[in-house]
C-alpha cells in the first residue's frame, strides 16, 4: 500500500465520524440562555459612570458634615490665677 | 428562505432562526475541527464553541464574502488557537486511543496484533498531519477533509491560489518524508 493509500484511509476514517445527535440541542440551550446574548457595550460606561457619581456623592456628604460641626471654641485659661499654688509651697508657709 | 434572510431575522432578535444555520453547517464545521484535533469529543466541544462565537459575532458579519467563508475562517482560527493551547493534553489522549483497541473487548477486528499496527499507523498518520506548518496544515484539511477546491481554501484562508497550491504541495512532500516507512507495513 502506498504512503498516499494509508493517508487517504486515515481521512476516510475520520471523516466518517459524525458528532453526536444532540448536538445541536446542546448549541442551542447555550445560547438560549439569556446571558450569552451579546452584552451591551455600554454597560461598563453605565457602570463607570454610576460608581464616580456614589463617589462624588459620599464626597459631597461628608464635606457637609464638616462645614456643620459646631465651632470650636478656645479658652485661654490662665492656669496660675485659678489654682493659689504659693499656698501649697512648703517653704513659704513653714 | 435564502441565508442572507436567515441572518437577517437572527440579527432582529430570532434567535430560533439559528437552528437553521446549525443544522446546514455543523456537518462542515465538525469535519473541518475534526482534521485539526482528531477526537470527536474534543471536535464536538469546539463546533458548539465556534457556533456560539458565530452567534455572538454575526453583527460584525457584513455579508461581503459568503456566510460559509466566513464561518470556515472562524473554525480554522479557533481550532488552530485549540491546538496550540492543547499540546501537552492531546499526548495523553493518544496513549489512551493508542491501548483503548487493546484492552477493547468489543473491538470489531479479532487479531489484536493487527490492531496495534493499524493503531501505530494511524497515530504516525495524526502526528505527520499535526507537524505541518499551521497554513500547509490549514490548506490539507480543507482540501482533504471538506474538499474544498483552492479557490474556496484561498477565499478562507485569505491567500492567492498560488499561495494555496504551494501549501498543498509542501504538505504532500512532508507528509510522504515523514510517512516513507509506512511502505511495506
Amino acid at each position: 500500500m502506498k504512503t498516499e493509500d494509508y493517508i487517504k484511509r486515515f481521512i476516510e476514517k475520520e471523516k466518517q465520524i459524525e458528532p453526536t445527535p444532540f448536538l445541536r440541542t446542546r448549541i442551542m440551550g447555550v445560547i438560549e440562555k439569556p446571558m450569552v446574548k451579546k452584552a451591551s457595550s455600554w454597560q461598563p460606561v453605565i457602570a463607570t459612570v454610576s460608581i464616580s457619581l456614589i463617589m462624588l456623592l459620599g464626597f459631597q456628604l461628608s464635606n457637609l458634615y464638616n462645614s456643620s460641626s459646631a465651632k470650636q471654641t478656645l479658652l485661654n485659661i490662665n492656669d496660675s490665677n485659678i489654682e493659689m499654688l504659693h499656698y501649697y509651697h512648703i517653704e513659704s508657709n513653714e | 428562505m435564502t441565508e442572507t434572510d436567515i441572518i437577517h431575522n437572527i440579527k432582529n432578535g430570532d434567535t430560533d432562526a439559528f437552528k437553521l444555520l446549525v443544522d446546514k453547517h455543523q456537518s462542515m464545521v465538525f469535519r473541518t475541527v475534526m482534521g485539526f484535533v482528531h477526537v470527536k469529543e474534543d471536535a464536538e466541544d469546539l463546533t458548539q464553541e465556534i457556533f456560539i462565537t458565530v452567534f455572538q459575532s454575526l453583527d460584525y458579519f457584513q455579508g461581503k464574502a459568503e456566510f460559509a467563508t466566513w464561518l470556515y475562517r472562524i473554525a480554522v482560527n479557533i481550532s488552530l488557537n485549540y491546538v496550540k493551547k492543547n499540546r501537552i493534553r492531546k499526548l495523553f489522549n493518544f496513549a489512551e486511543e493508542k491501548l483503548q483497541p487493546i484492552f477493547n473487548q468489543q473491538d470489531k477486528c479479532v487479531n489484536p496484533e493487527e490492531q496495534i499496527i493499524r493503531s501505530e499507523i494511524e497515530d504516525l498518520i495524526r502526528k505527520a498531519i499535526d507537524q505541518l506548518t499551521e497554513k500547509q496544515r490549514t490548506a490539507f484539511i480543507l482540501s482533504k477533509y471538506n474538499e474544498l477546491p483552492q479557490k474556496k481554501i484561498a477565499s478562507i484562508m485569505q491567500i492567492s491560489e498560488g499561495a494555496v497550491e504551494q501549501h498543498l504541495q509542501r504538505a504532500k512532500i512532508k507528509l510522504q518524508k515523514k510517512l516513507s516507512g509506512l511502505v511495506g507495513k
